[in-house]
């Protein structure tokens, strides 16, 4: 059991920045997803996490153990994965020497040695044939897959992925997420994304993150009940767009075949003229979340009682 | 064109209004700041004008002075900076992955090179404005009272141009290396070693070893392609001195040839760096040409090695479960391991460390082949010597090197964005740092490799000797390895102190430049001096015995000291980011200790040793405690017993007992003295050593009990009286002691000793004699050092004392009891040896002709006997034996028909070990240091050990038949005389060219280093001034050659004799060089060339200067051959008459054999010459014509050196 609570974290500087602000969420085994805009504070959480930085305030428990005690840490570090949002390699280094050193310091080894355990972990994130090229010469997607490999060697009781999926092909996704799946049985699987597509597919559960808050904790299936009812959607001339975006909560603003396709979140009232009320996604949950005021939010998502 | 200028401008205003290495800026300017502060105090200055008080000074304040201040700084600092700043501004940018972004913006490569060198440049400038500032303002507004002598008028110009014309194009130069280097390879290592790199090859390269070996013509045009531009300024002005006036008031002359050297620099910096452009802002070229191989041959593999298509539709089994993955807990040790290991491979794949190490390996092999011994001889190498003398090159390169590569290895993680990888691991952060500072000992490693590639190498070429592990072990292992783990450790606390490698880069500057500041103030000793600067002196037969304690308890404090500074690392160091809001609430005294408590630990046992060091420094010889003592026998004593005449000591007997593995002794002896005054005495003083301990003393046998005044021991009868005129008495003394005791400061020589490896002993101190009289020089400190005493004119014709010892002339028996295996040698003949039952042995050594002092020297020796002559040498030591054994013999026999009897029986050479550089010649008893005579090699031109040895066996007439008298113009007969039989028997015996090689040495040391301002004529030379040695060396040796060709060979001769005759050893007045010459001159043949030589070479300090002017190769209208005509003139001060000779082919060619740089067209071609003889007044010249039946080669002046002059290089003249 992961146990985060009222976490705060502030940079120093003209002015301050806080980014996090009181975040408290109970997180246990298997699949979670942390979803959130680009610089909401996932990966300054991510980071906490992992043991690499020290929050303003709030703590940090795993298993019983808080984070905040150097000896717990270390024993924090010998069960984590991590995988940041942003990381680079020895460019010199062919992709298994690169990975043998990773498990060297991660101490994990595997009933061939450690040399054969980096090729059949290659082999996992299909790096095998290029196992014995420089990582200079590895595509974004190849650095990528090496940093899962990474993140999964050994058994980590937490493995954090930040953004796992950025660079990755279609194909890749696919098999991450069938990785990351067969993980999630016994630990616990963090997944900070903005990829609202990775979290449906895979996490049971969800957090959505804004401003350094937590703004909605919930599942898939009933972030997607709570708006059932609530989504319209309908075309619009380019003219009418400013009046409406106005006047209605816009959740997603798309042009298809040249028009405006807009759909509006309703709690109450009427729909403009031609639009028609359809079955929420739940990148309209987390568009909403996102984009409504923080009350409308908690009252759109977490109602439901889900928490 | 306006639109690119403009880029241009925009990328530099860029760079300069926001430089990325702030750090690095702030460390620069503060240095400058200091420095500028530093060179008011007169740190590096124009080295001429007197030392005495009231006489003109040179100027700090002089374009000169300010000249080789700017060039001194750009290659110690400004380099290094202006370097690594210009260099990182390419690949900093390709770091942040911007130059995608900058190209697609329009910017030309060229623009955007030139905008980063320009805003480089511009920094440059700044810092170089500054300078002027600073030392304007420490110079003129805020200036150093003690140098007020030193400052003339404010005058920017003095200031401004030589930081233009000389130091800035060479500063830009280096610069655009870096800047080049760093856009072609964008390679943070080589641009920070770009620096070192150059500086070590314009120290190196300019250096007067290697410049020495190049022929002349060579030498000549290399001095334009010095980037500093110090050697053109040395070889034209500041290597002869012209005195103080010259450099404070004239500008410099800077010639047309040496202007085009500098905007060939400012041309060559544009073109490398319009040279980098190319590659400048291409994406992925981070290994630049070095890499060009590599990436040809990976050209291939890109293709063969991407992703079948098949691989990516794969869908099997991605279990993770069948793997079998376990967690193993690794120690720390292999933690470290592996962070080591991963570094090294960073390190040893760059090319950087590897070119460097070829650059040491051929800086080592030059220097050891071409590393000068006494008379510019070459030095046999032999391991220990080379790696001591290396040890300083090791140490610095390392240091510079470690914190280059230290810096971008701490920097690694953050640069490759490794750090989350790597710092969420188990790793311990302390096995991080270890790890990383163990790498960079592969540096240490590399570098102290090349240097051992260099020796043998050397060794190989010299043929003579093969590498021995066990010195190389101890200085390059036991002692070089503190001084590499304390510096990494101290980068490491850098990196703990801040993330950021231009933060670790300026600290690590700072704390070098402090260390080298502190070296030259004489700030370091064994407690502080990390790199051991100094503090080595190497001796085949002692190794490291003298100071033991001290170097091993620096060597420790190094490593204790390491160790506290990583563990302050680890403390400082978390891999967890502290959040500074929750730091500033922690802040508090207990948290602190909480924090720092492993720190605190890890201090106690540096600090403990530290103590101990400080403590035994501050007790040692020249710690605060005996200096007090010393002040305090100075001034309790100098009133009262400064003129006071000693009496005489008519007989001297000991029994010494030399227990060398302990390094004591005991002594029971007695003085037979003798009121030789002409009046009687109350009492008398003695001064004894502080390290003699339960000192008894006995008057006529009975115990007495001397008054102690501050040291100094006043004896007085029992009964009161006084001393008779003429009474005699026996003073006996009782005492043990260890010399040297205690530790000194720092690892200085020793001239004498009693060590388990040899013993050398000698009445010229308080070693293990008392000494009568008062010492007025013991106590009293520098600052207070009166001038030289003022002589009248006619001082000589008054009663002078002896200059050496105390005039008395005495009969000694000198018992010395040594270990079974050792010999003990002392003056006058061996009486008896005994073997003792405590396997020890007595040598009875009595004088059998009287004595004015004496020595004790002992030691484990092979013996090489000649006629009445004898080596006693260390066995390893051989080489020169025979060759000394000779000059030995040579000396003994001409010096006997030339200046009368040798009057002893035997005359013996005995060597110790090395931890001193000189030899002495007491009477039959020549003590010979191993480090300056056993190891040199000799070749046709030079030959130290003969002359060395020639030299000191001319001190049994020149020194103890005739000691001098203690007054102006005194040693001159003691050192000048003895040189002048040197050069006159290395003519008889080794021949005209030995003679000629070995007085060249001598005029080229005399002229080198002379003060013009400062220099007397011999006849006032008293030993006061720092100059004078040279001039009574050099000068006076030279003055006497010179003075028997006058009045011929065999005159002069008869003379010498008749003045040792008129003034034996003890005699009541002792002579001066003016009675020397009023022996002389009834001798000279020609009264009046002698009173003019006299008057202008030893009552005056003529010296000439030599030109050249239209000489010219005609036909000679005779049958045969040519003409040469020319002028010769003489810009210095004199009258003098010489030969020139034309001639064709070498008059002594170089053998085969042997290392030579130079080459010689003519070297088969028969020598041939033909002369003319000018006289040539000061400040004139003359008309000179030769005809020659053959066609000359080269015209030169003096071609015998019979002439001292300025200007040897001038005065031979390619035709």
């Amino acid at each position: 059991m992961l146990s985060i609570d009222n976490l705060t974290k502030i940079y120093p500087g003209q002015p301050p920045v806080m980014a996090l602000n009181g975040v408290s969420l109970e997180i246990d085994r298997g699949m979670f997803g942390l979803l959130g805009p680009n610089g909401a504070g996932k990966s300054t959480l991510m980071k906490i996490l992992a043991g690499l930085l020290e929050p303003t305030s709030g703590t940090v428990v795993m298993d019983g153990a808080d984070l905040s005690i150097a000896r717990n840490r270390a024993a924090h570090y010998e069960r984590l994965g991590y995988l940041p949002q942003d990381f680079g390699l020895y460019g010199h280094l062919t992709g298994e020497r690169m990975l043998r050193f990773l498990l060297e310091l991660k101490g994990v080894t595997g009933p061939k040695g450690r040399k054969a355990l980096a090729i059949e972990l290659l082999e996992r994130v299909n790096l095998a044939q290029a196992a014995h090229r420089k990582v200079r010469e590895y595509s974004g997607g190849m650095r990528q897959r090496l940093g899962i490999a990474q993140a999964i060697a050994g058994d980590p009781k937490l493995v954090i992925v930040d953004e796992p999926t950025a660079g990755l092909d279609p194909e890749e996704r696919l098999r991450f997420y069938r990785l990351l799946s067969e993980l999630a049985a016994g630990r616990i699987i963090l997944l900070s994304t903005h990829i609202v597509e990775d979290v449906a597919t895979l996490c049971p559960r969800f957090a959505v993150i804004r401003q350094g808050s937590v703004v909605a904790l919930t599942t898939p299936k009933s972030a997607r009940e709570e708006l059932d009812g609530r989504i319209y959607e309908g075309v619009v001339d380019h003219d009418a767009l400013p009046t409406l975006t106005a006047s209605y909560h816009v959740t997603q603003n798309m042009v298809f075949e040249g028009a405006n396709k807009l759909r509006i979140y309703l709690a109450d009232g009427h729909a403009p003229e031609g639009f028609v009320n359809v079955p929420p996604t739940l990148e309209d949950a987390y568009l909403v979340s996102t984009k409504l005021d923080r009350r409308l939010v908690e009252a759109a998502l977490t109602t439901g009682g889900v928490q | 064109m306006m639109r690119s200028t403009r880029r241009t401008l925009a990328v530099a205003f860029n760079d300069f209004l926001r430089p990325q290495s702030k750090a690095l800026l702030i460390v620069w300017g503060l240095l400058t700041v200091l420095l500028a502060w530093g060179m008011s105090l007169g740190a590096i200055q124009v080295s001429s004008g007197s030392s005495g008080v009231g006489g003109v000074k040179s100027h700090l304040t002089s374009e000169f002075s300010q000249a080789l201040q700017g060039a001194v700084l750009a290659v110690m600092i400004d380099g290094f900076f202006f370097a690594v700043l210009a260099g990182m501004g390419v690949p900093r940018d390709h770091e942040t992955r911007i130059h995608d972004v900058l190209r697609s913006t329009g910017l030309s490569p060229r623009s955007y090179v030139a905008g980063k060198f320009l805003a480089a440049v511009g920094w440059l400038a700044v810092m170089i404005a500054l300078q002027i500032v600073g030392r304007i303002v420490f110079n003129h507004l805020i200036p150093n009272a003690d140098l007020a002598e030193s400052r003339g008028p404010l005058s920017l110009a003095n200031y401004a141009r030589p930081m233009l014309l000389v130091v800035a194009p060479g500063l830009l130069f280096t610069g655009a290396v870096s800047f080049f280097l760093g856009a072609r390879t964008k390679n943070g290592v080589i641009v920070f070693l770009s620096p070192v790199f150059l500086i070590l090859a314009y120290t190196f390269l300019f250096s007067e070893t290697l410049l020495k070996q190049l022929p002349k013509n060579v030498r000549e045009t290399i001095v334009f392609s010095d980037p500093t531009g110090t050697e053109w300024l040395n070889r034209n002005f500041l290597r002869e001195d012209r005195g103080a006036a010259f450099y404070n008031d004239t500008p410099i002359p800077y010639s047309a040839a040496f202007l085009a050297s500098r905007a060939a620099f400012l041309l060559l910096s544009f073109g490398l760096v319009m040279a980098s452009a190319r590659k400048s802002m291409e994406f992925g070229t981070s290994r630049g040409w070095f890499g060009r191989f590599a990436r040809r041959r990976k050209a291939v593999g890109v293709g063969e090695n991407s992703e079948p298509a098949d691989a990516l539709s794969r869908s099997g089994s991605i279990s993770l479960a069948e793997l079998g993955m376990s967690m193993a807990r690794r120690s720390w040790a292999a933690y470290m391991l592996t962070i080591a290991r991963n570094e090294a491979r960073h390190l040893v794949r760059g090319p950087g460390l590897w070119l460097f190490g070829v650059i040491i390996a051929f800086v080592a092999t030059v220097t050891a082949l071409f590393e000068p011994g006494p008379l510019d001889t070459n030095f046999l190498i032999t391991s220990g010597h080379f790696a001591a003398r290396s040890f300083g090159l090791i140490t610095i390169c390392t240091c510079l090197l470690s914190l280059f590569f230290g810096s971008d290895s701490f920097d690694r993680e953050r640069s490759a964005r490794t750090e989350a990888f790597v710092f969420s691991s188990p790793m311990p952060v302390s096995a991080w740092l270890v790890g990383k500072s163990l790498a960079c000992a592969v540096i240490g490693f590399v570098v102290v490799g090349a240097a051992f590639a260099g020796m043998c190498i050397a060794m190989l070429w010299q043929g003579e000797t093969w590498p021995e592990w066990a010195p190389l072990g101890i200085i390059w292992g036991l002692m070089l390895f503190p001084t590499f783990f304390f510096w990494s450790s101290f980068i490491c606390l850098f990196r703990s102190f801040s993330a950021n490698r231009y933060v670790t880069l300026a600290l690590g500057f700072l704390v070098l430049s402090v260390t080298v500041w502190a070296n030259a103030r004489d700030y370091l000793n064994w407690a502080n001096n990390w790199p051991l600067i100094g503090g080595i002196t190497y001796s085949d037969i002692s190794r490291f015995e003298l100071r033991r304690s001290a170097l091993v308890g620096n060597r420790v404090g190094a490593m204790l000291g390491g160790v506290f500074l990583l563990t302050l690392a680890s403390v400082r160091m978390t891999k967890w980011q502290t959040d500074i809001v929750r730091a500033r609430s922690r802040v508090g005294f207990q948290a602190f200790l909480v924090r720092y408590a492993p720190a605190i630990v890890a201090a106690m046992p540096m600090l403990g040793l530290s103590g101990w060091l400080y403590l035994n420094i501050r007790r040692g010889p020249d710690g605060a405690v005996t200096r007090k003592a010393d002040r305090d026998y100075w001034r309790k004593n100098v009133a009262t017993f400064f003129e006071f005449e000693s009496p005489t000591i008519d007989g001297v007997d000991l029994d010494l007992v030399l227990d060398p593995a302990t390094r004591s002794f005991r002594m029971n002896g007695s003085y037979r003295i003798r009121n030789h005054r002409d009046k009687p005495m109350r009492e008398f003083p003695i001064s004894i050593g502080r390290h003699l301990r339960d000192v008894k003393w006995t008057w006529n046998d009975k115990p007495c009990e001397p008054e102690d005044r501050s040291g100094l021991k006043v004896f007085r009868r029992e009964d009161k009286k006084p001393i008779a005129q003429e009474e005699t008495w026996k003073l006996g003394f009782v005492y043990e002691g260890t010399f040297p005791d205690g530790m000194n400061r720092k690892g200085t020589q020793s001239m004498e000793f009693v060590m388990p490896s040899g013993v050398v002993l000698t009445s010229f101190s308080r070693s293990f004699l008392p000494k009568l009289g008062f010492e007025p020089s013991v106590g009293l400190e520098d600052d207070m050092r009166p001038e030289p005493k003022n002589f009248p004119e006619d001082y000589y014709r008054e009663k002078v004392d002896p200059a050496i010892g105390d005039g008395s002339k005495m009969t000694t028996k000198i018992a010395v009891t040594v270990p079974a295996d050792f010999r003990a040698n002392s003056v006058g003949t061996l009486e008896s040896v005994v073997d003792q039952p405590d396997r020890t042995k007595k040598f009875v050594w009595v004088s059998d002709h009287p004595v004015s002092f004496f020595n004790v020297v002992a030691g484990r020796w092979t013996e090489t006997a000649g006629e009445g002559v004898t080596i006693y040498h260390d066995p390893r030591h051989g080489r020169n034996v025979p060759e000394m054994l000779k000059a030995l013999e040579a000396a003994r026999k001409r010096y006997g028909e030339w200046f009368g009897a040798f009057p002893w029986k035997e005359l013996k050479l005995s060597e110790f070990p090395g931890l001193a550089d000189y030899a002495q010649g007491f009477p039959t008893n020549i003590t010979f240091s191993e480090s300056i005579g056993f190891k040199t090699i000799s070749d046709e031109d030079s030959n130290a050990a003969y002359y060395v040895t020639a030299h000191e066996a001319a001190h049994q007439w020149w020194g103890n038949l005739l000691v001098p008298g203690a007054g102006p113009g005194g040693n001159i007969l003691s050192e000048s005389l003895a040189n002048y039989s040197a050069i006159r028997l290395m003519e008889k015996e080794l021949g005209e060219r030995a003679r000629i090689g070995l007085m060249r040495e001598m005029e080229s040391r005399y002229v080198m280093t002379r003060r013009s301002d400062d220099e007397r004529p011999l006849v006032k030379i008293d030993g006061q001034k720092p100059t004078d040695q040279v001039i009574t060396y050099e000068r006076g040796g030279w003055v006497f050659w010179m003075l028997s060709r006058i009045m011929g060979e065999k005159a002069f001769h008869e003379g010498l004799a008749e003045t040792i005759k008129k003034y034996p050893a003890g005699s009541a007045d002792a002579p001066l060089v003016e009675d020397l010459l009023e022996v002389l001159r009834p001798h000279a043949a020609d009264k009046a060339a002698f009173d003019r030589f006299v008057d202008q070479w030893v009552k005056g300090k003529d010296l000439p200067s030599l030109f050249f002017d239209d000489v010219k190769l005609i036909d000679g209208g005779n049958a045969s051959g040519k003409k040469v005509t020319g002028k010769i003139r003489n810009d210095g001060t004199g009258t003098i008459e010489a030969e020139i000779a034309a001639s064709l082919g070498d008059r002594f060619p170089k053998k085969k054999a042997g290392l030579t740089l130079t080459t010689s067209n003519s070297a088969d071609k028969p020598y041939q010459e033909a002369r003319t003889r000018v006289t040539l007044e000061a400040g004139k010249s003359v008309d000179f014509a030769i005809d020659c039946p053959f066609v000359p080669e080269s015209v030169t002046f003096d071609p015998d050196l019979n002439v001292l002059m300025i200007g040897r290089d001038r005065s031979e003249k390619k035709l």
